[in-house]
Order: C-alpha cells, then structure tokens, then sequence
C-alpha cells in the first residue's frame, strides 16, 4: 500500500504556489504543505524506526523547507526537493536517536510500534527482521519496494549514489529472506 | 502459517512487500492527517526565531541599500575629512610665507612716514 497522496497540484499551479510562498504567503505555503504532507511522511516513516520519529521529521522537514524557500528555484521540482529535506530530518533524527539509545540499557532500544492487529506472524517477524538491516539498507529497501522510488531517486534522497542504493537493496532483502526462511519452508 | 517464496518483479518478495508496506502505512483516518497538518503550520508559522530571519528576509534589500548608503557616506566624510586635513596643513605651510608681504608693507608704510617726515622737516 502506497502512502496516500492528496491530488498531486499542476506543475504550474504548483509553481505559482511556490512563488507566492517565497514572496510571504502563508496561505500558499499551507497549501504546500496540504499536497506533499502525506509524501513526505511516508519518506520519512520509510527512514525512521517509529511513526513517532517520522512525524517529528515531517515536521522539522517543512520547518526548514519553509526556512530555505528564498533559495528554492521554482524550475526544480518541488516534491524531489522537499523530499530531500524530509529525508535529512528522518536521518538527523535516527543519528540523534543513536546517541541517545548509546547511553541507555539494552533494553531500552528503540523498537518499532506496531498495531496489535498487525501482530501476523510474518509482519512480527519481518519488523524484528527490519531492525537487524543497517538503517540505509533498511531505508531503500522501504522507499523501493513500499513507496516505489527509482534507484536512483533514492540515491538523491539519501544522498547516495545510485549504483550504493541498488546494492544496498540487494543486501537489504538477501538479508531479510535469510532471516525470514523458515516461514517459507516451514509449516 | 506456510508461505511459499513468491518473487516479483526486480526480485521483489511479493509478500514480503505486503507485510512492508502494511508495517509502514500511515494512520487511518483523517483526523491524523489533519492534526498533521495543523501541527506542521503552527511550528511553521509560531516559531519565534522564525519571526525575525522572516522580516530579516522581507528588508533584506533595503537594508543591503541603507548599509550601502552607510558605507558612501562614510568613504564621503573620510575624504572631505582628508581634505580639510591638507587644506589646514596647507594653510600652515602657507602662513610661514606670509611675512615677507608684512615686510614689504611695513617698508611701504615707513616710506610714507618718511615723506611725511621729509615734509614737516623740509624748508
């Protein structure tokens, strides 16, 4: 399932919205952030280990979207552009997350919150899986295979190159077919 | 539960993507998005640091053209300063060479004085 996107705006309505945002129109930034809200967590979420980290990144995403809008040239796209800010947010967010978890017990590490009705077998067992893949590896192998970016969009986001995130994909799913075997063989 | 590798497109785990994509699926519901979206325009638009790059931003120009003025005006009165500088060792220069005229008016005055002389004294 692909995250929900509101009705994606015409390039060009998009890029007058854009200009009025960059000349001080908050209503116009608000309907930016109306059209690429639900991208943009799903960029996020594809990176962060929790929905609650994703929604902090979205946040401070559009935060510092709107902060760098004057240097934002309307002839760029403007989704390919917020979804990289996003993504450096859910990234700065997992680096702080890091240091924090470094300095408490085991135990306390973050683990990701799922929906008890979510608890099947498979779902239990790839979200522990999901938790042994490096966070890059973990990352493009969401962003490619749930919210289906190109390699090479990926490599953009996570500023990467293109060739990294093709191999980190394929790490990312030997790596979770290794883990996952037995639901396969096993009854 | 038995599950049989089904591999799809590009080695994708059909699957697997499945479970992925539900472990990763936004909320349901609206209220979510828009509490969102409230969230998001109130840390936007109430930030307080916000507040002054943002009106920073706006006189960015006419500040650029005030300090611009400044800085003419300043480089201004440094040369008119410079100017009066040299005027005023000018005129000291200058003044040294004043008396050489007082000498010559002093010798016309006593001229005259001595004609005056001559006159008085004179048959």
């Amino acid at each position: 399932m692909t995250a929900p996107t509101a009705e994606p705006a015409q390039p060009d309505a998009e890029r007058a919205l854009v200009r009025e945002a960059q000349a001080g129109s908050e209503q116009a930034f608000a309907m930016l952030v109306h059209t690429h809200m639900r991208r943009a967590y799903a960029v996020a979420r594809a990176i962060c280990a929790t929905h609650e980290d994703a929604e902090d990144a979205v946040q401070d995403g559009f935060l510092h979207a709107y902060k760098a809008l004057e240097r934002f040239r309307p002839e760029q796209a403007f989704a390919a552009w917020l979804n990289r800010i996003v993504a450096n947010a859910a990234l700065d967010i997992g680096r702080r997350r890091k240091v924090r978890d470094a300095d408490s017990l085991p135990e306390t590490l973050s683990v990701p919150q799922f929906d008890p009705s979510e608890r099947s077998e498979l779902r239990g067992r790839l979200g522990a899986a999901l938790e042994h893949l490096p966070e890059r590896q973990r990352s493009v192998l969401v962003l490619h295979d749930v919210e289906g970016y190109t390699h090479g969009e990926i490599g953009t986001m996570l500023g990467i190159p293109e060739g990294t995130a093709r191999s980190d994909l394929h790490h990312a799913r030997a790596s979770l077919r290794e883990r996952l075997r037995d639901l396969w063989s096993d009854k | 539960m038995r599950m049989e590798p089904r591999i799809g497109p590009e080695g994708r785990d059909d699957e697997l993507t499945r479970a992925l994509r539900v472990l990763h699926a936004p909320p349901d519901g609206e209220a979510f998005w828009v509490s969102l979206e409230r969230r998001i325009l109130a840390r936007v638009t109430v930030t307080e640091d916000d507040l002054w790059w943002r009106q920073l931003a706006r006189w960015r120009r006419g500040l650029a053209l005030a300090g611009a003025a400044a800085i003419i005006v300043a480089a201004m009165a440094a040369r008119h300063s410079n100017h009066l500088r040299s005027l005023h060792a000018y005129n000291e220069i200058e003044g040294t060479r004043v008396a050489p005229v007082q000498v010559a008016s002093e010798t016309e005055r006593e001229a005259s004085r001595e004609v005056t002389l001559r006159y008085v004294v004179g048959p």
